[in-house]
């Protein structure tokens, strides 16, 4: 838990965001009476006290992996309805990205085995991970389709995208290669949490143009 | 009103880019979200300054470093999360001019930038 490398991109996850908030906080009193400031600031603190907080619940929930403390009660999961539910939560807090659903079919009665506490954290996670990595409030597509005798719910991001050695890591604690940082936990959190699930956690990525991820899990019949 | 000095902002973040674009109002200012994008953008605008994010996406901010030591005589203040005396020593070592730890104080920011344009 005391990894160097581990802390440090713990503290660039809280850093960064505090920086917003206290750099805004200091401007709104050297001249808070500019309406566009006033504003901004607003929107940019709301935006960097979710990123907190969504920093400290993943924190919390990779002490809690890793110590073995998570555990998970698996039953049939509306598919469609879980994943819906997740899409609009993030929606409401992380407006500015356009989000879209596609179901590649009908999946209404569908059901996949899941723990009804676990599964939308993890793709919450990966809804998370995508609007941080679009940048502008670019797109994020959720996309549900079946592969055999199992769902694959996929997210993919407009943002930088990943070359080969970064994506080798990503689902790793301490994501680095090399010198190249990527930051976060979300993507860890997210496979221990699918694997506990036993599903599987994919990624493709092309540099420059965005990086998909998918949650693939068991579908009921 | 100050003069026009040409400030280059590189940080992959939106929101930071949003308050360092508040912090330096009255500066000539042009952003940058990544290292490519950073590099393309000196050799149009010829930045005095270049306020730098150590984290960037793909590459870190030592190779901007180094690289800009090269081609550009643009001075560099590294701005970061990451943990400070080690950090602060390696920008040093690659050429970086100055170095701020977020959180940071925008009129620290301003001081520091003046203090590189002087």
């Amino acid at each position: 838990m005391t990894d160097p490398a581990f802390v440090a991109n713990l503290e660039h996850e809280l850093r960064a965001p505090l920086a917003v908030v206290t750099g805004y906080a200091d401007l709104l009193r050297l001249g808070g009476e500019d309406a566009a400031l006033r504003e901004e600031a607003a929107r940019a603190i709301g935006e960097a006290a979710v990123r907190l907080g969504e920093a400290l619940d993943d924190l919390l929930t990779v002490f809690a992996l890793d110590s073995d403390a998570v555990t998970v009660t698996l039953e049939p999961l509306d598919l469609r309805a879980a994943v819906e539910g997740v899409v609009a939560a993030v929606r409401g807090r992380l407006a500015s990205n356009e989000i879209t659903t596609s179901f590649h079919e009908d999946f209404a009665s569908a059901a996949v085995l899941a723990d009804p506490d676990q599964f939308p954290r993890a793709l919450r996670g990966l809804l998370v991970n995508a609007c941080r990595y679009s940048p502008g409030g670019g797109a994020v597509a959720v996309d549900i389709s079946r592969r055999g005798e199992s769902a694959v719910i996929s997210v993919s991001d407009s943002g930088a995208g990943m070359d080969a050695d970064e994506l080798a890591v990503a689902f790793e604690r301490v994501p680095y290669a090399g010198a190249v940082h990527r930051t976060g936990l979300e993507l860890y959190k997210v496979r221990r949490l699918v694997e506990l699930q036993h599903g599987l956690l994919e990624g493709a990525s092309t540099p420059g143009r965005g990086s998909t991820f998918s949650i693939v899990l068991p579908l009921v019949s | 009103m100050r003069p026009q000095h040409r400030i280059l902002v590189v940080d992959d973040d939106v929101s930071t880019r949003s308050l360092l674009r508040a912090t330096l109002e009255g500066y000539d200012l042009a952003e940058a979200a990544d290292a490519e994008e950073a590099l393309a953008v000196i050799e149009e605008f010829v930045p005095d300054v270049v306020v730098l994010d150590w984290r960037l996406p793909g590459r870190w901010g030592g190779e901007i470093i180094a690289q800009l030591r090269r081609d550009s005589p643009a001075r560099v203040l590294v701005l970061t999360a990451e943990e400070g005396a080690h950090t602060q020593l390696l920008a040093e070592s690659l050429g970086a001019d100055a170095f701020l730890r977020k959180p940071f104080s925008p009129i620290e920011l301003v001081r520091e930038i003046e203090r590189l344009l002087a």
